[in-house]
């Protein structure tokens, strides 16, 4: 086999060390700096004006806002689908309707002259309500794949998913706070996608550690914690493919939704995806299977099993070499063959 | 055996393909949201005076089925109009006119009873002077004729009826010009519509559902049922049997075409009646009847026929004793020209004008115990919801409230699309370089994939589900699903090869393992697509329900498709090169392989 090992479970503590600056830094970043939340959370009202005239500032469109009536007036140029500009301007509620929204509407249509004008209000109890939803949809999730995880694989590796998935989470909340991207509802769809890939990956990773877990045993060979970083290594490819296939359409998704006015909905979606999709790759290969085989490494049956390994003389804690993973994965063919159903019920 | 099988799957899901790709380029599309086609959704969020009431479900479907009556006069195509917890969501696809349509859903309902003073008969001088009840649409789907937003509003005198009568034709005219020259006071059509009350007189009837009677309870409950009876019994009479009313206008254009209804419609244009109408019932100290006194309006039996029975508070029921009674001397004194009728209007709309039953008497009115009798009872559920809105303690306000231009919307669907197959095309090459002929198997699942994806949500469209922005992202996302399942199991092929198995071993023992794999990622994907979509709200739903039906599809697909393909083809022997290409060179050689542990 060329195929080339990386030996990640014996460098167990440099993927640690960066994990733990990874979520340290975003915690001080959502802590000092925040979310920017778009209307939908804080309430609020937005206009998107399509083939606007050029040469408007932001600062025109805002003033003239302002002097409209609207307070907290936030204004963003955007290029239009085929070159023209356009406009974003999010400002402070306005109820529809109201004689206020009339004059600001008004004011903004004087000034920019749009083809076409979008308005969008979302009152207060609105966002509370959707966060309300997100955080217990989150939550629902959770114990229904804790519950899974642990019925179809181990308790021990349904709690390092799940601490793997948090992982993921903060980090991409932690960018998005510290490059100040928009926060909006369909980051949150994107976040809980995110959550599914990150899972999918690590059940992939874990599925094939409980595979070769049945063959730890009897020639006393490896270690569980190289038993882990050989089960990392074979799904590796298998990772990095499904990452590039994932993150190919993702990406175009960003680069042809980013250039549309108003289409907010595909570059919020497509910039989270982004970020989780690489993020939950490397927590797959470089946060749960460590944790895993730290953790797992630690009960006392592997501990004998690590002892018993010493003994043998086999005294590095690296991976074994590239003919020895071919030696040790002998008897997983030979029974492979034999049976299925035997040999996953030990 | 295994191979019948493989074969008989590989035709079945090439069948289904073909007839969506078949379905697809016979012009069948999927329905789009509004975010894609333009338009404007809002969610209302009902405010109530007081407390919130203990049957919030049911005034909120009372509510709704206001709104959509309002709605009408937008003309649109497929309102939508839905409960969302406790929210009322409206999708109006196509509507661009963001005030009026705030205006026309956030209004309180607006509920009257007003004494008639005449029937306006359409086509006569006097129906012309006011506004056009009606407006013609142009929206294919759609009744042409929808009630105008100009109409005439109860302060200006005059309303028109919710009903629309049948278009006058040639015939019409030339019987009504042979039977009675007058135009005021006749029916133009069918005489079934016309009521004629117990004591003979002509009385132009009324309502547009089938009310006929109001009759008391008051003290002699068998009245009421007697006189809901005649009623019934006598309601088919014939219009010629009655003496028409003495003739006004006697300058009757002789050809239809020479009538000019002034509203610049065609003569065979159905228009409602209109209703001259005074001021309100009011009680002595002054307190007008409106839809606010009603304090219930509950449909049912009423004596032997259905109708809706009316609660008020107390100065409402006066109010009203005071308004049957008016109604009731309007119809014994057949002199003053008035037709005895009551008229119910909700938004500018007469939605019903009662006659009086002969029960209720001249001078005394009902005091309590009111019933509207109309006949079945659809037309009674019907009323009484019109009725409960006047007593809907309800103001809705905008929670949140969202137009999308049509060009907006469909530049979004454009470079959705765009995005879609750039992403297709990219996959495609990737898994074609490094996977050679198992790449060409998964692009064809992803053909497949693409072709089920756009079938079953076209064939959705069909019960209601529109394809919003979020949907195409999710669909985006599971393209890297499906790619992955290929991925999972190539791989599970290259490493059996690589310990040793000879090619069609590994393709069937590798199958199962990553089929394994793939069903425990995919239920995790599906976990959390059923989650979201069972729990979250607005665009999150789209994307939980495409990414959702993307994860089944996707098991599907791996089992009839690459399971078959690649199990076929394997067993010809061609798959050999493409599976060993990446560590072919340092293979060990099968024979050490064999011996076991050494």
């Amino acid at each position: 086999m060329s195929r080339f090992t990386i030996d990640i479970v014996g460098n167990m503590r440099r993927w640690g060390i960066v994990s733990a600056v990874l979520v340290i830094a975003s915690l001080l970043a959502l802590g000092i700096r925040g979310l920017d939340l778009s209307i939908d959370f804080v309430g609020g009202s937005a206009f998107t004006l399509e083939g606007i005239e050029s040469g408007l500032t932001v600062a025109e469109i805002r003033t003239a806002a302002e002097d409209a009536g609207a307070t907290d007036v936030r204004v963003q140029l955007v290029e239009g689908d085929e070159g023209e500009a356009g406009a974003l301007v999010r400002t402070s509620e306005l109820t529809p309707g109201s004689q206020r929204a009339q004059d600001v509407q008004d004011a903004l249509v004087e000034i920019t002259n749009p083809t076409a004008l979008d308005e969008d209000f979302v009152g207060p109890s609105w966002g509370r309500q959707i966060s309300v939803k997100a955080l217990q949809a989150l939550v629902v999730f959770l114990l229904a794949i804790l519950a899974y995880i642990s019925f179809r694989l181990q308790f021990k590796m349904a709690v390092v998913a799940i601490v793997t998935l948090a992982h993921d989470l903060l980090v991409t909340l932690g960018i998005y706070a510290l490059f100040g991207l928009p926060f909006s509802p369909n980051t949150v769809i994107a976040l809980l996608t995110i959550l599914g890939y990150s899972l999918y990956d690590t059940v992939v990773v874990f599925d094939r550690v409980q595979e070769n877990t049945a063959h730890l045993g009897t020639p006393g060979r490896r270690t569980y914690q190289q038993m882990v970083n050989t089960s990392l290594n074979e799904v590796l490819w298998r990772s990095l493919n499904t990452s590039i296939t994932s993150l190919l359409p993702v990406l175009s998704l960003l680069v042809f939704g980013a250039q549309l006015l108003g289409a907010t909905t595909l570059r919020d979606l497509a910039l989270a995806l982004s970020i989780g999709m690489l993020l939950g790759v490397y927590s797959s290969l470089f946060v749960a299977g460590p944790l895993l085989a730290w953790w797992r490494g630690r009960d006392d049956d592997m501990q004998a099993l690590a002892a018993q390994h010493a003994d043998l003389g086999y005294a590095e804690t690296v991976a074994p070499a590239v003919d020895v993973v071919t030696e040790a994965r002998r008897p997983v063919t030979s029974e492979y063959v034999r049976g299925e159903g035997k040999r996953r019920r030990r | 055996m295994k191979r019948n099988s493989m074969r008989a799957s590989l035709i079945a899901i090439l069948v289904v393909s073909a007839i969506a790709v078949g379905a697809i380029a016979a012009g069948a599309r999927p329905k789009l949201g509004l975010d894609l086609q333009g338009g404007i959704s809002a969610t209302y969020t009902p405010v109530f005076e007081g407390d919130q009431p203990d049957d919030l479900d049911e005034v909120l479907a009372q509510t709704i089925t206001i709104i959509r009556q309002r709605i009408d006069t937008l003309g649109v195509a497929e309102p939508e109009i839905s409960q969302v917890g406790g929210d009322i969501q409206v999708q109006l696809p196509g509507v661009t006119d963001a005030d009026r349509a705030n205006e026309i859903i956030g209004r309180t309902a607006q509920l009257g009873f007003y004494p008639v003073a005449r029937l306006l008969q359409p086509g006569t001088e006097e129906y012309n002077e006011t506004a056009a009840c009606i407006i013609e649409t142009d929206q294919p789907d759609l009744d042409p004729w929808i009630p105008s937003p100009d109409r005439p509003a109860p302060d200006q005198g005059v309303v028109c009826g919710a009903e629309l009568l049948p278009g006058l034709t040639q015939d019409d005219l030339e019987s009504i010009l042979e039977s009675a020259p007058s135009e005021s006071a006749t029916e133009p059509g069918e005489g079934a519509d016309v009521e004629s009350d117990p004591s003979g007189e002509p009385t132009p009837a009324s309502s547009p559902s089938d009310t006929s009677t109001e009759s008391s309870g008051d003290g002699e409950p068998a009245a009421t049922v007697r006189a809901a009876q005649e009623d019934a019994s006598e309601a088919p009479t014939p219009t010629g049997t009655d003496a028409p009313s003495p003739s006004e206008d006697p300058t009757t254009p002789a050809s239809i075409d020479d009538i000019d209804f002034g509203d610049g419609l065609p003569a065979d244009a159905p228009r409602p009646y209109k209703y001259v109408i005074d001021p309100p019932p009011q009680t002595a100290e002054g307190h007008e009847l409106t839809g606010s006194d009603i304090e219930s309006a509950t449909p049912g039996l009423v004596g032997q026929s259905y109708g809706v029975t009316l609660e008020f508070n107390a100065e409402g029921t006066e109010a009203f004793r005071v308004g049957t009674s008016d109604a009731a001397c309007d119809r014994d004194d057949p002199n003053n020209g008035r037709p005895g009728l009551l008229a119910i209007v909700l938004d500018d709309l007469v939605e019903s004008a009662p006659t009086m039953a002969e029960g209720v008497l001249c001078g005394e009115g009902l005091s309590s115990g009111a019933t509207i009798t109309t006949g079945s009872p659809e037309s009674a559920e019907d009323l009484a919801v019109v009725l409960s809105a006047g007593a809907l303690p309800v103001t809705l306000e905008p929670t949140t409230f969202t137009t999308v231009s049509p060009t907006l919307g469909s530049s979004s669907l454009r470079s959705g699309l765009v995005a879609g197959l750039v992403g297709l095309v990219l996959v495609a090459l990737y898994l074609l370089w490094f996977y050679r002929l198992l790449g060409a198997i998964a692009i064809g699942s992803l053909l497949i994939f693409g072709a089920l994806v756009f079938g079953t949500i076209t064939l959705m469209g069909r019960f209601g589900f529109a394809l919003t922005l979020a949907g195409v992202a999710g669909i985006i996302v599971a393209i890297g699903i499906t790619a992955d399942s290929s991925i999972i199991y190539f791989e599970r092929i290259r490493d059996e090869v690589a310990v040793g198995k000879t090619t069609r071993l590994a393709v069937a023992r590798g199958f199962d393992s990553a089929f394994r794999t793939n069903l425990a990622g995919n239920t995790v994907t599906l976990v959390a697509a059923v989650i979201l979509y069972a729990l979250a709200l607005g665009p999150v739903r789209g994307f939980a329900f495409t990414l959702g039906l993307a994860t089944l599809l996707d098991l599907v697909i791996m089992w009839s498709w690459t399971r078959a393909v690649v199990g076929l083809l394997a067993g010809r022997g061609i798959l050999g090169p493409s599976i060993r290409r990446r560590q072919a060179a340092p293979l060990p050689a099968p024979a050490s392989d064999a011996g076991g542990v050494p």
